[in-house]
């Protein structure tokens, strides 16, 4: 079984009951509303009793910001967390004692792949979003890593190191709202994307949560991501309990759907569509 | 240690194009063969094609780097081995990719050709730079978010070989690192299937859907890139390939950006830099391509000024006029093969690979069979217009400016 492991948005969730977390590292860790000083870290992991914790830098690095990131890697091997999260393959360099567990986004999709680094400095892997469940226990049949994945949340589809949102006010002399949060939708189309902004860059996430909630996934680690969500403790629960009857309203509630979980993606437009009508 | 000359890298969108990218002055072509290239609904190389390619280019010391860089699905991987080993076979002289598993199999099998590790990966410190060579990867090509200060010192601290874009279509996100198109399209970026969503037009909304603005006027487009102002420089740094975009651009612009970054590259080798010539070149340049250009992050992140918003332009141009057929050296004509629209007394100009760019009127324009025409009106229509100078089969015609 799973174990459920929250991507902590909010001091709060601390104290909910999974059975792990994961916090952002402040300064180098994406698509958090929250972050957290390696103070704060080794205080929270000296803390953890039977929970797990991980770390996590989960945005690529610039070759400026090196030498700080290898400084923190370094201490943060120090403190007995269960791993650190990466997103860059630099801090595969370093020698580090502590689980490494790559999350590049949308690439590692396939056994093969996640072996490779399996091989060469990796403990573990995030699953992208974009595969089926018959992809994920493929994998899980021919590779030992730990495999993560995540079960709840805004997926994140893009990052760019423009200031997108920031730019097209300025282009047009519009006053920015409060706070870095914004949505784009096409003219004649119904669903919206949320599009944010902050000192990395501009991120966009589906506005459709995703829902796994009662699919039996063959990994290790179940993510519950909370970020832009208000209070995510009856997701929580529902999770920890398996409780498919507030699947319904889980999904109501978030606008969620299950994503690419049984649906695969097409690439060559013609031949695949051919083989779909 | 003398430092080798700087490579031209072009893309070679089909065989044809290939010819013409070596023609005009490239020393290397890249291309996608029929599966595991992210150009999956282009028209792609079959094997054969390939091995035509190579024969081709080593004919004329050039060389070619094969694209096998999309992102694995454990399905995709089922004949990949078999595939690399053909390409082995063939002579390619590298592979570029993005997944570690090409890598892995490339490395195990002892392929002999070159790995290269594509932009998808978005490469952007020494250190992920120093792992990936320590596993056997000859090249990275850096992520178009480096900046000049970033290339010096990836290149000055790990010695590697380092490629860069330096002109054409980028991505507005971390190359990779986004799978809008999935989400939007269902079509695989990653995987071959980019549907450009980051050219889409958008409404936008404050967090409580309260439209922002005005019309469909939001957009994440980036403007093309262009390093022609920096070339000197980034040879000066140490950047071992200049990279080229655009597998899916015509033959036109092919020929136009090889040629022109061909002549910038020798003059700065044969001491012979002309910054008069630099006005020339990007006037051609951002005339041959249908979207407006900025250096993007190699001094600084784009701004304001480097996407596109509701006046984004994309003119197509019609200063294609024609192919040189042949040359009639006794009535001193050239043989054209028309493309667009042009007439008698029109100004325009000729160039190729060993035709400097040659300006002059159009004085008559003739059909096949010499029966005078008031304008070349039929694209692929066969013309002789007067020429005063000879000119080579292959040269192009278009619109002088």
């Amino acid at each position: 079984m799973a174990k459920k492991i929250l991507k902590v948005n909010d001091d709060i969730e601390l104290t909910y009951k999974v059975d792990g977390y994961i916090l952002g590292v402040l300064g180098y860790a994406s698509v958090f509303n929250k972050t957290y000083s390696l103070k704060e870290i080794k205080k929270i992991n000296d803390n953890k009793k039977n929970k797990k914790v991980f770390a996590c830098l989960n945005r690529l690095i610039f070759n400026d910001e090196l030498d700080k990131y290898k400084k923190t890697l370094l201490k943060l091997d120090q403190m007995g967390l269960d791993g650190i999260i990466i997103g860059d393959v630099s801090a595969l360099n370093y020698d580090l004692k502590t689980d490494l567990i790559l999350d590049q986004m949308h690439l590692n999709n396939c056994y093969q792949t996640i072996n490779f680094y399996v091989n060469n400095g990796v403990k573990g892997v995030l699953l992208t979003n974009d595969i089926t469940k018959d992809e994920i226990d493929e994998i899980r049949k021919n590779t030992n890593a730990i495999l993560f994945k995540q079960v709840f949340g805004y997926p994140h589809l893009s990052t760019s190191k423009r200031r997108l949102v920031s730019n097209y006010f300025k282009h047009f002399n519009l006053v920015k709202a409060n706070g870095n949060s914004y949505k784009i939708k096409e003219a004649n189309e119904n669903n919206y994307y949320k599009i944010i902004e902050d000192d990395f860059g501009t991120f966009i996430l589906e506005d459709n949560a995703l829902n796994l909630l009662g699919v039996n996934l063959n990994v290790d680690y179940e993510i519950i991501d909370s970020y832009m969500i208000k209070d995510v403790k009856e997701v929580v629960l529902a999770f920890m309990k398996n409780d498919l009857n507030k699947k319904n309203i889980i999904d109501k509630k978030y606008n969620a759907n299950d994503g690419f979980i049984n649906k695969k993606t097409i690439y060559k437009v013609k031949k695949d569509e051919k083989k779909e009508s | 240690m003398k430092k080798k000359k700087v490579e031209l890298l072009a893309p070679a969108g089909s065989l044809e194009k290939l010819k013409w990218a070596i023609d005009y002055g490239a020393d290397a072509v890249y291309l996608g063969g029929e599966n595991y290239s992210l150009r999956a609904n282009a028209q792609n190389f079959t094997l054969n094609e390939i091995k035509q390619g190579v024969k081709y280019a080593h004919s004329k010391n050039a060389k070619v780097y094969v694209t096998v860089n999309i992102i694995f699905h454990n399905e995709d991987v089922l004949g990949l081995e078999k595939y690399l080993k053909e390409l082995d076979k063939i002579n390619v002289d590298a592979v570029i990719f993005s997944d570690p598993v090409v890598l892995d199999i490339a490395v195990k099998n002892k392929l002999n050709f070159d790995l290269h590790l594509s932009t998808q990966s978005s490469v952007l410190n020494k250190d992920a730079v120093k792992y990936y060579v320590n596993k056997g990867v000859s090249r990275v090509v850096l992520a178009r978010e480096c900046s000049k200060k970033t290339i010096k010192s990836i290149i000055n601290e790990t010695n590697a070989e380092i490629e860069c874009f330096i002109h054409g279509a980028m991505c507005t996100n971390f190359s990779g690192r986004c799978v809008l198109s999935n989400y939007f399209t269902n079509r695989d970026a990653n995987r071959g299937g980019c549907a450009q969503v980051c050219r889409f037009n958008f409404n936008l909304y404050d967090n409580d859907e309260n439209k922002i603005s005005s019309d469909d006027n939001f957009t994440i487009a980036p403007k093309d890139l262009s390093l022609v102002d920096y070339v000197k420089d980034m040879i000066q740094m140490g950047v071992s390939s200049f990279k080229l975009e655009g597998r899916m651009r015509s033959v036109y612009y092919v020929a136009t950006i090889v040629s022109v970054y061909r002549k910038i590259i020798d003059m700065y080798y044969n001491n012979s830099y002309d910054e008069k010539y630099l006005t020339k070149a990007k006037k051609i340049l951002y005339r041959c391509a249908n979207r407006e250009v900025a250096p993007q992050f190699f001094n600084k992140i784009p701004g304001e000024k480097q996407q596109y918003y509701s006046s984004r332009k994309e003119d197509s141009n019609q200063d294609f006029l024609g192919i040189v057929l042949d040359y009639d050296e006794e009535k001193k004509e050239a043989i054209i093969e028309q493309r667009n629209f042009f007439k008698p007394n029109d100004k325009i100009t000729i160039f190729g690979p060993k035709t400097n760019d040659y300006s002059f009127v159009v004085k008559t324009l003739k059909d096949e069979e010499g029966k005078q025409l008031d304008a070349a009106r039929h694209p692929k229509e066969i013309i002789r217009i007067n020429c005063p100078i000879k000119v080579n089969k292959n040269d192009l015609l278009r619109v002088c400016f």
